[in-house]
């Protein structure tokens, strides 16, 4: 979230006309916009109720001395608290939206309201648009189908087969199932919808009716973020799950730093490099387009190097990370971003170090 | 192994509270070389909770954990090195199969590849077909014989294992017993927590029951071959009167 609203503030000023279209659009019609967003917001939350149901009926609760009445009533409140809390969301959402037609469309009007409308038509279009029967496939207790599995790619073991036939790159360090397990969370997660519905509300901005060029500019930025967005949470879930499984044996806190850094690290380089050709292509100068490089680089390692330090508590990890970018932020905002740039780049290092000598 | 080197597990005085509450209560005992112990109990005695403990998995308080002569509070890495434990088969890596998970913590335990000792228990284990599968389509049994195997990598010095005959089918259970005591009599110390009073009967050389986080009583080799040669009597029987 921190590093969201910090990408919004910084990289999608240039893009306001975008936003203001948008903006001016659901500003138009608040009654049907609201009715939108509980809508969706109530598609998006019919999956996790189906699972709920389902478990009442078929899973361990089921053998609970629970009437049925009683349990349908309960699942009918917890509907129609979910609703309410969905449509207040939407308000509020509106709301600021409201706000922002009042205030100059930048800074926290921008940022609140890019935030919002992400979020929120974002969660919901992913339901709509999300892979079928996986939700069901994992509450029948099945296998999922490959192609969510991203096990299409794994390569065999070494010892099955004759040495040096297939070898994991050195680069991927000393423990390189690390890396795998990585990536194979962050394809699983980008396939079953985790990471691209992010995407989705950028392709609301066409009645803006911008250049094709800029909606392509829009697209892959955003495709770069929501993937490097999706590769980073995977990564910090793989590498928590992999601390707690390999507790009991002798490994250094070195030699796990060293492989499980491979992995996000060079998608963050790679996430990097496509903004600023993306913010070049859009227009902005080849020194606007290395700084954003640097911010992105900057706080992706921020976060990257505080899911090294604590990898087992995600809450730990996101409130320093909030904490720390709201500090960066605050220094760029008095004019101080170099200094900014310098403390986050500094941050990384010792958080990086603490975490080397962890255990 | 010579008597000049350190017993693989030493306990000294180890006590453990979790959210308050007394867990373990000075707990003090020993494992020679060749050692196959077996850790017995009521539900939520401590057991679970003591194979943590020893594996350095609690944050310790008062008491000492010695790992062949390595104190686990203060050289853990070193301790580690001379221990295996078998993970528990729920926290398996689901996107990781068999072999990766081996080779992850062949490499995590400083060994240049997965031992073949490793692979021959896998195919007595009837493991081997699984290899190559990702975890998270195993079933409960097949999970566990991971998890054994992981645990058993390397043959260190001190094997811990957490009723690893829970899912396992007679012939790989029975493959697991043989393995065990071929291990201890080449010298590993095992502590095998158990509810599996018949493994304990017939395969260990030494008994602890473990009662609301103290150690009731021990049952030494000679305790358990009079029971073995008294029908009429048990360690099954003998537990249920200790624990009063």
């Amino acid at each position: 979230m921190a590093l969201t609203a910090l990408l919004l503030f910084g990289l999608l000023g240039p893009l306001a006309p975008q936003l203001r279209a948008l903006i001016a659009l659901l500003q138009s019609w608040p009654g049907l916009s609201l009715l939108a967003l509980g809508l969706l917001l109530g598609l998006r939350q019919r999956a996790p109720l189906q699972r709920f149901e389902r478990h009442s009926r078929e899973g361990w609760t089921a053998a609970l001395p629970v009437c049925p009445a009683l349990q349908r009533a309960a699942l009918r409140r917890c509907v129609l608290q979910q609703a309410l809390l969905q449509l207040g969301l939407g308000a509020a959402g509106l709301l600021a939206l409201t706000m922002a037609r009042t205030l100059p469309l930048t800074g926290l009007s921008l940022g609140l309201g890019g935030l919002l409308v992400a979020t929120l038509l974002g969660a919901g279009l992913g339901w709509v648009l999300r892979p079928r029967g996986s939700a069901e496939a994992l509450t029948r207790g099945t296998p999922l189908p490959s192609r969510v599995r991203a096990w299409t790619t794994a390569p065999r073991g070494l010892d099955a087969l004759p040495r040096g036939l297939i070898a994991l790159p050195r680069w991927l360090g000393p423990l390189p199932q690390l890396a795998q397990w990585q990536r194979r969370d962050a394809i699983r997660a980008w396939r079953g919808g985790r990471g691209w519905v992010w995407l989705l509300p950028l392709w609301l901005m066409i009645p803006a009716g911008e250049a094709g060029q800029v909606l392509l500019g829009l697209a892959l930025f955003g495709a770069g973020f929501a993937w490097l967005r999706n590769v980073l949470d995977a990564s910090a879930r793989a590498l928590g799950a992999a601390d707690r499984v390999l507790a009991a044996t002798p490994y250094s806190s070195r030699t796990f730093c060293r492989s499980v850094l491979p992995y996000p690290l060079s998608r963050l380089l790679a996430a990097a490099l496509a903004c600023a050709g993306v913010l070049a292509a859009l227009g902005a100068g080849l020194a606007m387009a290395m700084l954003a490089a640097t911010v992105v680089i900057a706080l992706g390692g921020l976060e990257l190097s505080l899911s090294l330090r604590f990898p087992r508590s995600r809450a730990r990890q996101r409130l320093r990370l909030l904490a720390e970018s709201t500090l960066l932020v605050l220094l760029a905002q008095q004019g101080l971003g170099a200094l900014a740039l310098l403390l986050a780049f500094a941050r990384a290092a010792w958080h990086l170090h603490r975490a080397r000598n962890r255990r | 192994m010579s008597q000049t080197q350190p017993c693989p597990l030493a306990l000294y005085g180890l006590s453990l509270q979790l959210g308050g509450k007394p867990v373990l209560q000075q707990i003090a005992f020993e494992l020679a070389a060749g050692d196959f112990v077996a850790l017995v109990g009521p539900n939520g005695s401590g057991k679970s909770s003591l194979l943590r403990c020893i594996a350095g998995l609690h944050p310790l308080a008062p008491g000492r954990v010695q790992i062949c002569g390595h104190d686990v509070s203060l050289a853990a890495a070193a301790a580690r090195a001379q221990l295996g434990y078998a993970v528990d088969p729920a926290a398996l890596p689901a996107l990781l199969s068999g072999r990766e998970c081996l080779q992850l913590f062949a490499h995590a335990r400083g060994l240049a590849a997965v031992p073949a000792e490793s692979l021959q228990l896998a195919e007595a284990l009837g493991f081997s077909r699984w290899l190559d599968e990702p975890v998270e389509v195993y079933s409960l049994g097949t999970r566990q014989k991971l998890a054994v195997l992981l645990g058993l990598l390397g043959q260190p010095p001190l094997l811990l294992l957490d009723e690893p005959l829970n899912g396992l089918d007679p012939p790989s259970a029975w493959a697991l017993k043989q393995h065990l005591v071929e291990l201890a009599e080449r010298g590993s110390a095992i502590l095998l927590a158990t509810h599996a009073i018949e493994l304990a009967e017939r395969h260990v050389n030494r008994a602890l029951l473990l009662v609301d986080g103290e150690l009731r009583k021990q049952w030494t080799a000679a305790d358990l071959q009079r029971l073995r040669a008294n029908p009429q009597q048990s360690l099954e029987s003998e537990m249920v009167a200790a624990m009063g």
